[in-house]
């Protein structure tokens, strides 16, 4: 599903230029998850933006399901996402001022899907997600759990084929973490690939892989014998 | 989508409501005005555009050679030249003539009335012009000698509820008195030639040469015909056909009807016109005014927006496409703007009746009949709308999602640069605008008090009619017996009004050397009760027999290039007199002092007084006043008693001439205001951006007094920056308004701008003093923790 071929990343400031990823060679397959683990600024978020095409890569290449997208531009890269991908961030971004079911509608609005579909699917996510009887409370009025069920809602909502999260767990009681990493599973059991990035080796413990980044590089990919493709 | 978009605008406005209130308040105020000047603006084009086809209506004016060389344009003509023109040129489709009056004293029964607005006309008048007869005869009322039209508030005066078809009206103009034919509409306000009544000319009337004064001659053109081409046959046809005018160097030129009111300010005429120059002032500053909202617009927007880079973030991870985002935000910006339109017409209601009294009343300003107006209006808010929307739109938009969702606060460079800019350019708009403001004020100041070389202290004027003449030695016996009336005279003319225009010349010269002079008939004691100096000879005496004398101002003097001219003989043409030079007055500014200093002569001719002037040792008090009015009415019944203070005059007829600046101050004081406001925002937003490196700096042990130093110095710096860049604009504008419209000139100094200066800063001080205090004064820990 997602190839990468020596993936560099710099970042430039005027006076300073930093080398947040460097080589990085990865290949995860359809039903994979990943977890992407290393100390703080080793480059995990950095490589998980350009998986998600959230950001473009400074070099090498970038196959996503078999296209090479480390040159598209931001319309290219939007109609991808949109499509494909759905992400959890660590601070939930949810957007303040729209609801429960008006955030997790959001990807669906954009890709087009009528009012009456758009609505038998939101309630069909927030039942799954046990958070329908939240539906129209603002993001402000949810406890840490309650938002990142919505964060997960909204990045499965429009059935991506990969969801891509970003210390899913990090802002949450271990509880509240317990419960996220159970939905992720389960998500992942159902066919989508996920690529987590996290500190936390517990969570990690639910990945089939794990790759260990260190400065910019991958160092080591743990396969676990539970997955074989 | 759309309504996502909807609910997301309106719980934004609701999150922000200071800034969202502040932002539509300031927009609403700046269109409430500018809707303000626009229709002030229209009605002012649209003067004598009710008539039919206005544009093929003209006025024939004379012009002719003034002793100071300058060409003098009047709006009067004589009386046959309508007739005329008409007989002889094709392209004319019908003339009328339209004599006006200055006082007359109109009664019937017990009513009596001094009417200043009777025009003397003949039938063409109503045929011409459209006043539609509301009662009585509706083809030819002016058809019979001694016939009046009035309109329905003149009818009413007169006869109240009663029929006035055919009741007859007293005159002093008319042995037989005037029978009321017909009521018209009372005049739009939009009319240069307002009237009361319309009474028909005295048979013959129109053969009169004699009679030139104030007479009014208009054509109506054939469909079609070129008024260029007609008036370049003028000067052939007045020269072989038109003897009086041909002697007299008096040349015939068109004038468009449509066009007197903004565009007569040279042309000497009892028109109700406004001057061009302050009305494009006006309309200058109401732009100033829109452009300053609209930076000001654009300031709050941009602060409102950068809080929502988050937004742009997620809702580009969830498949936001660019253009959708800018389609969102420029949307937003357009929704807020015309948020601020029924407020801006609210606004407009409500200041609308303070604007029509500061400009001097008598102009109609409706929105709702104007929908050129109300297109540009509403254009000109989706546009700043659209502006205000367009660069945050696409500013935002072009981050990558992954730099907005990983930086929670977005650094914002870009639009807090941009906001600097903004204001810089809002206050160096506005200190332009204060700066004229200030120079137009310290005109107005130095006119008001400028030495005309006469004195109006503590003069008390009523008008009369030449009924007077007979009665005025008896009024000014009973008027001294009371030890505070100083001095009593009889006058032709306020000093402060166009003359008359008489051709003169030098006894010995021939008539091709008679020149147009201003002249100003009086009587007794008219040059000693306004202090005019005499540099030679002497003034008008009851010890001399004056009927055949003349006094001329030093200039008169210079033109008529005399150096020694007491005893000299002038003769006036107009009038076919001969009078002598007894003194020589030092010069004197008549003509209103925004009008230019011309030569001009003062003779005496004590039969014809428009006013009585009385003047009181010291301010005239209400007892004073009692007695003039006892005696008066003792002396004269039959003229109503009706007075002003000269003085007061003189300034009403400034603030009239110049009430326009009366709008524009209020407009500057408006611009400062928002511009304050946007700097207001301006000082929220940073103080909000900057709360961290607050909280640190306490942390390492800034006081608020150091806090407080550095937020203020940083806008202080903003202001100063655009006051600098402002000052030359500043200064090069003020220079070309001194120059381009005053005679008497102010001194465009330094110490306007510095006050200007200190205006714009107090002005920023106080928009960002309370956020600079309060940020200051907050707990280093919360400022820390909110981070």
């Amino acid at each position: 599903m997602i190839r990468t071929v020596n993936l560099k990343k710099l970042y430039t400031t005027e006076e300073v230029e930093t080398t947040a990823l460097d080589s990085v060679n990865i290949d995860i397959k359809e039903k994979e998850f990943v977890a992407i683990m290393g100390p703080s600024g080793c480059g995990k978020s950095t490589l998980l933006n350009l998986l998600g095409m959230l950001d473009n890569p400074s070099e090498g290449e970038y196959y996503f399901l078999n296209e090479e997208v480390s040159k598209y531009t931001e319309r290219q890269r939007a109609n991808i996402r949109k499509r494909n991908i759905g992400f959890v961030f660590q601070s939930f971004n949810l957007i303040d001022e729209l609801t429960v079911f008006e955030n997790v509608e959001l990807p669906l609005l954009y890709l087009g899907v009528s009012a009456s579909e758009r609505k038998k699917i939101v309630e069909e996510v927030l039942e799954r997600m046990q958070i329908m009887h939240r539906r129209d409370h603002f993001p402000q009025q949810l406890s840490g759990g309650q938002q990142q069920r919505v964060a997960v809602s909204r990045a499965v909502v429009a059935k991506p084929a990969l969801i891509l999260a970003d210390e899913p767990t990090g802002n949450l009681d271990s509880a509240n973490g317990e419960e996220v990493m159970s939905i992720l599973t389960q998500l992942n059991e159902g066919g989508t690939t996920i690529i987590m990035v996290t500190h936390s080796p517990h969570d990690s413990e639910f990945a089939h892989r794990i790759i260990h980044l260190f400065d910019g590089h991958v160092v080591t990919e743990n396969y676990k014998e539970k997955f074989h493709v | 989508m759309f309504s996502n978009y909807v609910r997301v605008f309106y719980r934004n406005l609701r999150k922000q409501k200071v800034y969202s209130f502040i932002n539509i308040l300031g927009l609403s105020v700046g269109l409430a005005v500018f809707i303000l000047v626009l229709t002030y603006f229209n009605f002012n084009l649209s003067f004598d555009s009710y008539h039919k086809d206005p544009e093929r209506i003209y006025l024939v004016t004379s012009e002719n050679g003034s002793l100071d060389g300058a060409r003098q344009r009047t709006a009067y003509t004589f009386l046959p030249v309508a007739n005329m023109l008409v007989q002889k040129f094709p392209e004319i489709a019908n003339a009328t003539v339209v004599r006006q009056y200055f006082r007359n004293v109109v009664s019937y029964n017990d009513k009596k009335f001094y009417e200043r607005g009777i025009l003397f006309t003949d039938e063409n008048f109503l045929k011409i012009f459209n006043y539609p007869v509301v009662a009585g005869d509706k083809q030819e009322p002016l058809s019979h000698p001694n016939s009046a039209v009035l309109t329905e508030s003149a009818a009413k005066r007169y006869f109240g509820n009663q029929d006035p078809i055919g009741k007859l009206l007293k005159a002093d103009f008319s042995s037989s008195g005037l029978i009321v034919t017909a009521v018209v509409g009372d005049c739009p306000p939009n009319s240069v030639n307002k009237f009361d009544m319309v009474v028909s000319l005295p048979e013959g009337f129109n053969n009169d040469w004699g009679v030139a004064g104030s007479t009014y001659t208009f054509l109506k053109l054939e469909p079609g015909a070129d008024a260029l081409a007609l008036e370049s046959k003028f000067h052939s046809f007045v020269d072989k056909r038109v003897p009086v005018l041909r002697d007299s160097k008096i040349e015939l030129s068109l004038f468009p009807l449509r066009d007197i009111h903004l565009k007569s300010m040279d042309i000497n005429s009892g028109f109700n016109i406004t001057s061009s120059m302050q009305f494009y002032l006006i309309l200058a500053i109401a732009i100033g005014l829109l452009i300053v909202v609209s930076l000001n617009f654009m300031i709050l927007s941009t602060s409102r927006y950068t809080n929502r880079a988050k937004e742009v973030g997620i809702r580009k991870v969830a498949g936001a496409a660019r253009k959708d985002l800018v389609l969102q935000y420029i949307g937003e910006s357009v929704a807020l703007a015309l948020m601020a339109l029924p407020l801006a017409l609210m606004l407009f209601e409500l200041i609308r009746p303070a604007f029509i009294a500061a400009v001097g009343g008598g102009v109609e300003l409706n929105l709702m009949n104007d929908p050129a107006a109300l297109f540009i209006v509403l254009a000109v808010d989706l546009f700043v709308g659209f502006v205000s929307g367009i660069y945050p739109a696409f500013y935002l938009s072009s981050f990558q999602p992954a730099s907005i969702i990983r930086v929670a606060k977005p650094k914002g460079r870009g639009l807090l640069s941009l906001r600097k800019v903004l204001v810089v350019s809002q206050f160096a708009l506005t200190f332009v605008m204060i700066a004229a403001t200030l120079l137009l004020m310290k005109q107005l100041s130095m006119m008001s008090k400028v030495y005309l070389g006469y004195n109006r202290d503590n003069i008390i004027t009523i008008p009369c009619t030449f009924e007077m003449a007979k009665k005025f030695d008896v009024l000014e016996k009973e008027l001294k017996t009371n030890p505070k009336i100083v001095m009593v005279a009889e006058a032709h003319i306020l000093p402060f009004s166009w003359g008359r225009q008489e051709k003169m010349r030098l006894e010995g010269t021939g008539k091709d050397n008679s020149e147009s002079v201003f002249s100003y008939p009086c009587g007794y004691n008219f040059i000693d009760i306004l202090n005019i100096k005499m540099a030679r000879g002497r003034s008008f005496s009851r010890q001399f027999n004056d009927e055949k004398s003349i006094i001329i101002s030093e200039e008169a003097a210079k033109h008529f290039r005399l150096d020694n001219p007491i005893g000299k003989k002038i003769i006036l043409d107009d009038r076919g007199e001969v009078r002598t030079i007894v003194g020589v007055a030092e010069n004197f500014h008549f003509p209103h002092v925004v009008f230019k200093k011309s030569p001009a002569v003062i003779y005496f001719l004590p039969s014809q007084p428009f006013y009585v002037y009385v003047k009181t040792a010291g301010p005239p008090d209400d007892r004073t006043v009692s007695f003039v009015r006892a005696k008066w009415n003792k002396v004269a019944p039959s003229l109503p008693f009706d007075y002003f203070l000269l003085e007061n005059q003189f300034q009403e007829q400034l603030r009239t001439s110049t009430r326009s600046l009366e709008v524009f101050e209020f407009i500057s004081i408006i611009s400062e205001l928002i511009a304050a406001l946007g700097l207001f925002a301006l000082a929220s937003f940073t103080a909000e951006k900057r709360t961290k490196e607050i909280g640190v700096r306490k942390a390492l042990g800034a006081s608020s007094g150091n806090i407080t130093y550095l937020l203020i110095s940083e806008f202080l710096l903003i202001v100063l920056v655009a006051d600098l860049i402002a000052l030359p604009f500043a200064y090069y504008l003020s220079e070309y308004l001194v120059n381009i419209a005053w005679i008497y000139k102010t001194d465009v100094n330094i110490s306007l701008f510095l006050i200007t200066a200190a205006f714009s800063i107090v002005a920023a001080l106080s928009a960002i003093c309370v956020q600079a205090m309060k940020s200051a004064g907050a707990n280093p820990v919360e400022a820390l923790r909110y981070e």
